[in-house]
């Protein structure tokens, strides 16, 4: 079996990935404090945002020195990305650019039944692709623009990082089904491309160009030089066309002074870089750049390739050789032919790292392997040969400490797609493995099954969503990259949401930018009751720290009724209860918080009928006319009437409003209106007695007046209402009487509609 | 690209070259027909359209072969396909990147085939590799706290540090910026003589305040407010009577509908209060007291516990009903295994709905419990921490007929071998943290296949 | 993503620019020279939690625009609010306002040919504003500098003379402010939370003038308003940019009509735009000149609003707005170069800017 295989003989260096989870101990981590040293008393640990652990450190008491401070926090982030190939900033560039990209697809996903061969499904597929790789290229395109340095330029091909060739990797094998009819080729510019990874640790075909190309200032016949030829050679192994030619056209033979004497030489050399410029290749497109001659389809490809080798065995046993009397050109040249005429010492000779050994035997040994588009289809079908080959390459260069990317083309090659999985989260991380089963989905039947098969042992989700949530978290860890989290979630059937939720729970509302885009992302998400929640959070912060204004405000979005009522109570208390307050001023912006709302302003709404009220007296203040009096008379009422209205409000009204009372032109209030202020005077007087009442600071004989004047009140309105029923004429007169000269025999008079409780509370 | 790079760029230094090839076909001398002849004996068409078999002979000799294979279908396993393989052998060889009509046959038939091999012998392969191992990216010191610090603690956003003293004073660190790690004192005031042994957050949704555990074992509620006359600034709103035994720990819970306090006692008791005012700390009413036992009708008279904890179940959500986890560590067995508390609303009592401890270890001590964060399981997950090690239970959600949920040890990780200090769970409720005497963090994880193992180390280093 | 309305070959320019920090603020800065522009930017870099402006250098000439950093100062807090007015004496020195987070106001001089950014002075935070200020706006003679808060403060700094701050208004928290706007030498306007719109008049003490009744949005949403503009040429009218994509011009002269630009209550195709929070709105002057012609007194002047959910749109009354760029991140901010208002800059949440250039 592929992965079985892998594990027996000297490959247990290479794939460390199966069975390294039973046996493994947990990794030790060191923990740098500064400023405390042990002992330590304790050590403390909370959960930041996503996966940043906060572990406080406490000093111990008794190694007291005065300098010491008592402990320190330290801030560890989680993430199974060996980091530090990638500075952060690069890191949420590509976060960013691969959100949408990925939002696209999975929305096309949606939309598209799960026919996965369909023809545009795979279009959609290789943009999203693409756009991904273009992400990972040139890891500053606009900072290399913003400063016009050619150096970053250089540097940035010097150093690629190795997502893009591990994401190029899955491209070739797993979705780009062009190119699977001449895989070898890709894994040739693939290597050329990135042979330069692999150079840190150890030889490769690269370091020695790169190495001769500076010699090469210094050197003035390199024909003589062994470096020259030993260069071509690799060079030539490895199929880098351009290069070989270019380097075989610093041939001294064709400078002018020796051009006479050397013309066989040269005659040889210009052949043989004439034979690699014509060598055929089995591919779709060739760069202009790159040399050969490129055969789309099999059966041409193997004509012209019979043809291309029928030459080189020609010029390999033309008598001209003899009369080459350039020692160094002959042997080299010869050399070279052998490797074009795929002689398998001379390959491994000239080749360092086992992945070069293996192009060169592609290209010149086995240069008809093809693997048909329809692997992916037949996994594990397809890759065995290649599998077969690695191993043999493998044999012949071992590699003391192999490269992560290694580890992902093998297991790539074995068709294990477990391995492919592991190694991908292992050593790219999460964004990669999260962005890769896209791919691997789309490529492999396999990985599809494997990867949205629930698993009841992690909760029932399935790897995919696993994977998407724990970079999700990674995301929410980071104050920028926070709110592309959901993105991610929401893509999560299961367990997205929930994770979600506990996300957002976690924001600190009371910075107004936050909740603002956290409440957007709740919008948009339809978790209304997690928005209400934050704006709760937000508007209980907000009156516990003097902003009232805006604690209102989120109060009210957040429509709790129960907590508006509880302020609408306490801010009374703030509010000047007399008309010539001048404090009363600064209430109008609240009021006009309240407004119009058509949301619930819970007990406040009091604060807008109270403010009406006050502005019509006010006008009863200045300008007298007889409608705006009978205008704040009803507003008097309305207010009285409203069960909303606070009692300790009750008596400074009716104070403010004794002008109404007794008013000059005959009374405002009728006789039930009357009535009703009576009974409120009343329910208030026996209030007085409970505790906890609030006592309106009033001139003491305030009381006295009010009642004075709704008596008064009281019997002008029923001598208004008149002359009606019989008998009520005769109370009116005692009644007034009793009122005008306040004498005592008046209080013994009995009245009809008056009861005497009545007449003792009047006076 | 390497082939860029390497483009020579001192090739135009060597000046006197030829442009070659065509300049150097300039036919001047004898010498240079012969060089054309050269050329042509290399270049002319063969009669012969492939190489013959002595050519071939000669390759033979000299060690030299052309593996004419086409790859693929000469590997040795088509066989497996023999009913496909005419076909695909074809299908191979005339394949171009447009056809895709023929796909789904085939593909469905090796599909089923392929699994049906494959899949028994991988599965052991897969669940190794395919975990979610940790690494640390990064530590970074956000802040050194203040001398004499016995306790911390976070806000839930994680922007405010609440750190208490020997002293008995309150120290708090904010940061000026949601996205900023840079902490600095913002106030510091006394609550009590006493030294502080515990720092509570209460739920945002009533305020900014702390709840204060003292070495004497009272309990005080401390929140800022902003008062006209003074900015903003600490005051007392509570402080619980102390009765005979002290406070060991307090937890909020629900923040959602009202507000709960859990308050586990020396004595063996727990205490549960409710908020009666949502925007007043003030007012505390006893809801509910009783014994951390299963049998609600035997009591404990002369307990006394060393250490408690308890760890409220923190789905925010108004249909479940709220619960919690409590476990002690005293001198009398039967309060010591954790029980999980439910409120049952017809009989507004709490009743224990699980106990979370094998048999043969109910008299274990309860060093720390810690109700993970839901996002969507079945299960509820709950580590408990005793001097046996640390177990990860599963608990169920529907209740058998006796009002009791299913109750199972997943795990059993020793990894502390000493007392365990605190437990957290992250947000996902995928890593649980803890710390403990041995002076380390230790992180641990399930892997796909739901075996639970030490993750991650964090040793502390000057 | 840009997505460029009409494919015309003199279309629409987009150049996105990574900065690797956060954007905070941005403006244009005035001209020099017509080969230069100067960008000004409030950052804030989260690996080292340092927050800073700077002004960044571009050539427009060349086809890629491209940016180099000029100069920077690191500010003590994160920028809330950045305005610039240039300073008559000397054109090449514009004076830089920046409000802050943590409730001061730092004024800074740019010197765009000796490449500096100078700081100027701070205004006293004792009793300036407690909590963040939310809104600055610099008059127009770049004399005074008037500052709300959410502490429901309105603050005057005065530049000339002693530079000290004194208190228009305290609503003492009550009202919740959160963007300010000349609108003359002696009037500005608020916007608060609840979509209050206040008219200001320093001659008339004790409060508003004016304030505009909220219930234009017909009660369906109330929100914050996060912008306001008012045109130089027409100073009656102040435009209103907020929460729920609502955009709408108050005239002074008819309190009663408001002009619903965009947002839940306009009930046309224009609120189908933007859902979320309008963080900025400004008047623009780019218009075609048949526009210029058939626009009446009477109608609003097209406007330029970016959005929470990434759109960088012009918007006109009764007309399609047009959409400059679509976004699949929020856009923060954005500023019209006023010499040359064909030019926009807007700052991207994705830690970027992008530079348009219009036909």
């Amino acid at each position: 079996m592929p992965g079985v295989t892998s594990d027996s003989g000297e490959f247990n260096s290479l794939s460390i990935v199966p069975h390294s989870f039973d046996t493994q101990a947990p990794k030790v981590y060191p923990l740098h404090i500064h400023s405390v040293t042990p002992p330590l008393a304790r050590l403390s640990i909370s959960w930041a945002r996503g996966n940043a652990l906060r572990v406080c450190v406490l000093q111990s008491e008794d190694t007291v020195q005065d300098e010491k401070p008592g402990g320190e926090v330290v801030e560890v982030k989680l993430t199974n990305v060996e980091g530090g190939e990638i500075p952060d900033a690069q890191w949420r560039r590509i976060a960013y650019g691969s959100v949408a990209p990925f939002a696209l697809l999975q929305s096309r996903k949606n939309s598209i039944d799960t026919s996965h061969y369909d023809k545009d499904w795979w279009e959609h597929v290789m943009e999203y692709i693409r756009e991904i790789n273009s992400l990972l290229g040139n890891s500053k395109p606009s900072v290399s623009s913003m400063i016009e340095d050619p150096k970053t330029v250089l540097k940035k091909i010097e150093e690629p990082t190795s997502l893009k060739p591990a994401w190029e990797l899955m491209e070739m094998f797993y979705a780009d089904r062009q190119s699977q009819t001449w895989i070898p080729e890709r894994l040739l510019d693939w290597l050329a491309d990135f042979d330069c990874l692999f150079s840190a640790t150890q030889p490769t075909v690269h370091a020695k160009l790169v190495a001769f190309q500076e010699e090469l200032v210094t050197i003035q016949a390199v024909e003589n030089d062994p470096e020259y030829w030993e260069v071509l050679s690799s060079a030539l192994a490895v199929g880098w066309l351009d290069v070989v030619v270019k380097l075989l056209r610093l041939h001294g033979s064709y400078l002018f002074d020796q051009l006479g004497t050397r013309e066989i030489e040269n005659g040889l050399v210009e052949a043989v870089a004439l034979l690699i410029s014509q060598m055929p290749r089995l591919r779709l497109v060739l760069p202009t750049e790159k040399l050969g001659e490129c055969y789309n389809t099999k059966p041409e490809f193997m004509k012209a390739w019979e043809k291309w080798r029928g030459q080189i065995t020609k010029l390999d046993c033309s008598a001209f050789w003899l009369q080459c009397d350039h020692q160094q050109t002959r042997v080299g040249l010869k050399n070279m032919l052998q490797i074009m005429l795929g002689n398998a010492n001379v390959l491994s000779r000239v080749t360092y790292h086992w992945i070069e050994l293996y192009i060169s035997h592609f290209l010149y040994i086995r240069p008809f392997t093809v693997v048909s588009a329809t692997f992916i289809i037949q996994f594990p079908l397809g890759l065995e040969s290649m599998y077969s080959l690695a191993q043999k390459c493998m044999h012949l260069k071992p590699i003391s400490n192999r490269h992560k990317l290694m580890g992902l083309l093998i297991g790539i090659l074995e068709e294990n797609t477990e391995v492919v999985l592991a190694e991908c989260s292992r050593s790219f991380g999460p964004w990669m493995i999260t962005h890769a089963i896209e791919l691997l989905t789309a490529g492999s039947t396999q990985a599809e099954i494997l990867l949205h098969e629930e698993r009841s042992k992690i909760g029932g989700i399935c790897m995919e969503e696993l994977h998407r949530l724990i970079y999700a978290q990674i995301l929410s860890s980071h104050a920028f990259t926070w709110n592309i989290a959901p993105i991610y979630l929401t893509s999560c059937m299961k367990q997205g949401l929930g994770l979600l939720e506990n996300l957002l729970y976690k924001q600190p509302v009371q910075y107004h930018q936050v909740l603002l885009k956290s409440i957007e992302i709740c919008r948009l998400n339809g978790l209304d009751d997690v928005s209400c929640n934050m704006m709760k959070i937000a508007g209980v912060h907000y009156w516990k720290h003097g902003k009232k204004g805006s604690a209102v405000f989120w109060l009210q979005q957040a429509r709790d009724e129960v907590r508006l009522n509880r302020i609408a109570k306490q801010l009374y208390n703030f509010v000047g209860k007399s008309v010539s307050d001048e404090s009363f001023k600064q209430w109008e912006g609240m009021i006009e918080l309240l407004g119009t709302e058509s949301k619930t302003a819970g007990g406040l709404e009091f604060l807008k009928k109270y403010r009406d009220f006050r502005r019509s007296l006010q006008q009863v203040q200045e300008g007298i006319t007889i409608d705006d009096a009978r205008k704040a008379a009803e507003a008097l009422i309305s207010l009285m009437r409203n069960p909303s209205t606070p009692q300790q409000f009750w008596l400074p009204l009716l104070y403010d409003s004794l002008k109404l009372l007794n008013w000059k032109e005959g009374p405002l209030l009728n006789v039930s209106q009357t009535n009703l202020l009576l009974n409120k005077l009343q329910e208030l007087s026996l209030a007085r007695l409970l505790p906890g009442f609030v006592d309106a600071e009033l001139p003491p004989e305030a009381l006295k007046s009010v009642r004075l004047a709704l008596a008064t009140n009281l019997g002008r309105a029923i001598l208004e209402e008149g002359l009606n029923p019989p008998g009520s004429s005769r109370l009116k007169e005692d009644f007034l009487c009793g009122i005008s000269h306040d004498s005592p025999h008046a209080r013994s008079s009995k009245g009809g509609t008056v009861e005497p409780s009545r007449m003792g509370f009047i006076l | 690209m390497v082939s860029k790079s390497l483009s020579m760029p001192h090739l135009s230094d060597h000046g006197r070259r030829l442009p070659p090839p065509q300049s150097s076909k300039k036919p001047t001398s004898k010498l240079s027909c012969s060089f054309h002849r050269l050329i042509r004996t290399v270049f002319r068409p063969t009669k012969r359209s492939n190489i013959t078999d002595n050519d071939d002979a000669s390759f033979g000799k000299e060690g030299f072969y052309v593996d004419r294979s086409p790859g693929i279908s000469t590997t040795p396993d088509v066989s497996e396909f023999d009913g496909l393989s005419p076909e695909m052998r074809s299908f191979q060889l005339t394949r171009t990147a447009s056809d895709d009509s023929l796909l789904p046959l085939n593909y469905s038939i090796v599909r089923r085939r392929e699994f049906g091999l494959s899949h028994p012998a991988k599965a052991h392969v897969r669940t190794k590799s395919l975990s979610h191992p940790l690494d640390i990216e990064m530590d970074k010191p956000i802040l050194t706290l203040d001398k004499g610090t016995r306790c911390t603690a976070w806000n839930y956003s994680g922007q405010r540090l609440a750190a208490g003293l020997a002293d008995g004073s309150l120290v708090v660190y904010d940061s000026m910026d949601p996205a900023s790690s840079a902490f600095t004192c913002t106030s510091r005031f006394k609550v009590q003589d006493s030294s502080i042994l515990k720092v509570v957050w209460v739920p945002p949704e009533y305020g900014d305040a702390v709840a204060c555990i003292s070495a004497d074992g009272t309990l005080s509620l401390w929140e800022e407010v902003m008062e006209d006359s003074e900015g903003h600034h600490w005051k007392m709103c509570k402080s619980f009577d102390r009765s005979t035994s002290q406070v060991l720990d307090v937890q909020f819970g629900d923040g959602q509908t009202c507000l709960k306090l859990v308050a586990a006692y020396s004595d063996g008791h727990i205490k549960v209060y409710e908020l009666l005012d949502t925007l007043e700390l003030e007012k505390w009413q006893l809801q509910a007291e009783f014994q951390n036992v299963i049998d609600l009708v035997s009591k404990f008279g002369n307990a006394s516990c060393l250490s408690a904890s308890i760890s409220w179940n923190p789905q925010r959500s108004e249909v479940q009903q709220s619960s919690f986890v409590l476990g002690f560590s005293s001198n009398t067995p039967p309060l010591n295994s954790p029980k999980v508390w439910e409120f049952d609303l017809d009989h507004q009592r709490w009743l224990p709905v699980a106990e979370l401890s094998l048999p043969e270890d109910k008299s274990d001590q309860v060093y720390a419990v810690s109700w993970a964060p839901n996002i969507g399981r079945p299960y509820e997950l709950i580590a408990v921490a005793t001097q046996k090690g640390i177990s990860i239970w599963h608990l169920g959600s529907n209740p058998d007929p006796d009002g009791r949920l299913s109750v199972q040890r997943v795990a059993l990780l020793s990894g502390h071998d000493s007392e365990v200090w605190e437990m957290e769970w992250d947000m996902s409720g995928m890593t649980l943290a803890s710390t403990g005497s041995d002076g380390v963090v230790r992180l641990w994880q399930s892997n796909v296949n739901g075996e639970w193992h030490e993750q991650a180390v964090l040793t502390p280093a000057s | 993503m840009a997505l460029i309305p009409s494919p015309k070959p003199y279309s629409l320019q987009i150049h996105k620019l990574p900065q690797y920090t956060y954007i905070d603020a941005l403006r244009w800065l005035p001209h020099i020279s017509t080969f230069t522009r100067h960008i000004l930017l409030a950052t804030y870099d989260a690996d080292s939690s340092t927050s800073s402006l700077q002004t960044l250098i571009s050539s427009p000439s060349q086809t890629i625009p491209s940016v180099a950093l000029q100069a920077s100062v690191s500010a003590p807090s994160r920028i809330a609010s950045l305005k610039v007015s240039p300073s008559q004496l000397a054109p090449s020195k514009p004076l830089i306002a920046a409000a802050t987070f943590s409730g001061s106001v730092l004024f800074y001089s740019a010197d765009l040919i000796n490449e500096s950014l100078n700081f100027e002075f701070s205004v006293p935070d004792k009793g300036f504003h407690s909590g963040a200020v939310s809104g600055i706006d610099l008059s127009e003679n770049g004399s005074e500098c008037v500052s709300v808060g959410e502490d429901g403060r309105v603050n005057l700094v005065s530049l000339s003379g002693k530079r000290d701050f004194r208190r228009v208004f305290d609503s003492s928290g009550l009202v919740s402010y959160s963007s300010v706007k000349w609108a003359s030498p002696v009037e500005f306007v608020t916007g608060a939370f609840g979509f209050g719109l206040h008219w200001w008049d320093q001659r008339k003490a004790g409060g508003p003038v004016a304030l505009f009744k909220n219930n234009w949005t017909g009660g369906i949403a109330s929100g914050i308003v996060h912008s306001i503009d008012i045109h130089p040429s027409r100073k009656h009218t102040c435009l209103a940019g907020g929460s729920s994509g609502i955009v709408v011009a108050w005239d002074i002269r008819w309190p009663k009509q408001p002009v619903m630009l965009s947002g839940v209550g306009a009930g046309d195709a224009a609120n189908s735009l933007v859902e979320s929070d309008i963080w900025e709105v400004q008047y623009d002057n780019y218009t075609h000149s048949s526009k210029i012609i058939n626009s009446s007194s009477s109608r609003v002047l097209p406007a330029m609003i970016c959005s929470e959910d990434g759109i960088l749109a012009v918007i006109e009354q009764g007309e399609e707005p047009v959409e400059l760029l679509a976004e699949p991140c929020a856009i923060n901010s954005f500023d019209i170069d006023r010499q040359n208002p064909s030019d926009v800059i807007c700052s991207l949440e994705w830690e970027s800017i992008a530079i348009l250039t219009r036909p």
